[in-house]
């Protein structure tokens, strides 16, 4: 699971749950794939991107040096700060590991690199 | 749009739904119709993309890819299936097509349980081949082992298990503008469930495309929200 899928997953499909995010990340295991930079696709998908959780993933899962705290100004036209971007979104990837919800303490466990959002009937209705 | 090939020696092929008839007339249906759609459109924002059952990825490994059928806009895929397996095929089938891995992202989720958005953004583009085959309590059941496979194409008593809930809350997931495309059979009744299921919760339904594949006549559904409609 990339950085990138935690900053967009909350917890709120749980019942109760008023804002279900961020989840917290614990990671057992974190595997670096380097992949394909373009910076037209990072570049458009910073304004969706909450860069505190990001920021707060890096340093929880051992990469506290990948991307500074705040975004740049002039992102767009900083090559240098969006391949940091580009690397902690999208080439760290949590291989094992867990999510948890910051209302119920819920845990949605990260296997293989899939995580696992699957709730039961009773926590949804 | 090209048909992505689906890697052999994954070790998952047999225990996740293999492309049929239903997905490739899916992949038809979107060929033609997002062209449509997003003709014109100037945005230059990722457009956000949700398949509900991935199955292999053959979906969302094509629609990873087609910035040409979305006027050059570049798409983000997040594919949802609820068989493990299933995720790890559709990343696997992404590589092997050359999508770029920041494109395609697998989580494993139920798509009935959509009554409230599990992701923080809602989506441009929902696609959904669901499981729509009607089956009898008892009728062709499989052991355990094939029973994630049997969720991929079981849809209950009749055939609306999975769908009716689905088509009731997936507006919670879908851009005030967004487009829904979901694969039907004559089985569902879709002319029903577009009256009684979709336009009470805000839907409006068009069929796009039709064929007869066997003993099965497919359509291919687009629904939009009432009254905000561009298209």
């Amino acid at each position: 699971m990339k950085l990138f899928t935690h900053n967009m997953l909350t917890s709120k499909m749980i019942k109760n749950v008023k804002v279900g995010y961020p989840l917290k990340l614990n990671a057992a295991e974190v595997k670096v794939t380097p992949s394909e930079f373009r910076s037209t696709y990072v570049s458009r998908m910073l304004p969706k991107i909450d860069w505190g959780v990001l920021y707060e993933a890096t340093q929880s899962i051992g990469h506290a040096e990948a991307i500074p705290s705040s975004i740049s100004d002039d992102y767009e036209k900083n090559e240098d700060f969006l391949r940091k971007a580009h690397h902690a979104l999208f080439e760290i990837e949590v291989i094992n590991g867990e999510m948890i919800c910051p209302e119920t303490g819920r845990k949605f466990p990260i296997k293989d690199g899939i995580p696992n959002m699957l709730v039961n009937e009773d926590e949804v209705n | 749009m090209e048909t992505p090939i689906i890697p052999s020696d994954t070790g998952l092929n047999e225990l996740v739904y293999e492309p049929a008839e239903d997905s490739f007339l899916l992949l038809d249906a979107l060929e033609q119709d997002l062209v449509k759609s997003f003709q014109g459109n100037l945005s230059e924002d990722v457009v956000n993309v949700l398949e509900v059952g991935c199955g292999s990825g053959i979906i969302s490994t094509a629609i990873a890819k087609s910035e040409k059928l979305l006027n050059g806009r570049l798409p983000c895929v997040f594919a949802l299936d609820v068989n493990p397996n299933a995720c790890l095929l559709t990343e696997k089938t992404g590589e092997a097509n050359q999508v770029a891995t920041s494109s395609l992202h697998a989580v494993l989720f139920d798509g009935r349980h959509c009554s409230r958005n599990p992701f923080r953004v809602q989506f441009d583009i929902i696609i959904c081949n669901p499981p729509y085959v009607p089956i009898l309590p008892g009728e062709n059941t499989e052991d355990e082992n094939s029973g994630l496979l049997q969720q991929s194409w079981d849809g209950g008593p009749d055939g609306n298990r999975f769908i009716c809930p689905f088509l009731s809350n997936v507006h919670h997931l879908l851009n005030d503008d967004g487009l829904l495309y979901m694969l039907l059979s004559t089985w569902n009744d879709p002319e029903m469930l577009v009256k009684d299921v979709a336009l009470p919760n805000g839907l409006n339904g068009v069929e796009v495309i039709k064929r007869t594949a066997g003993r099965e006549r497919l359509s291919v559904w687009k629904f939009q929200k009432i009254g905000l409609s561009s298209v």
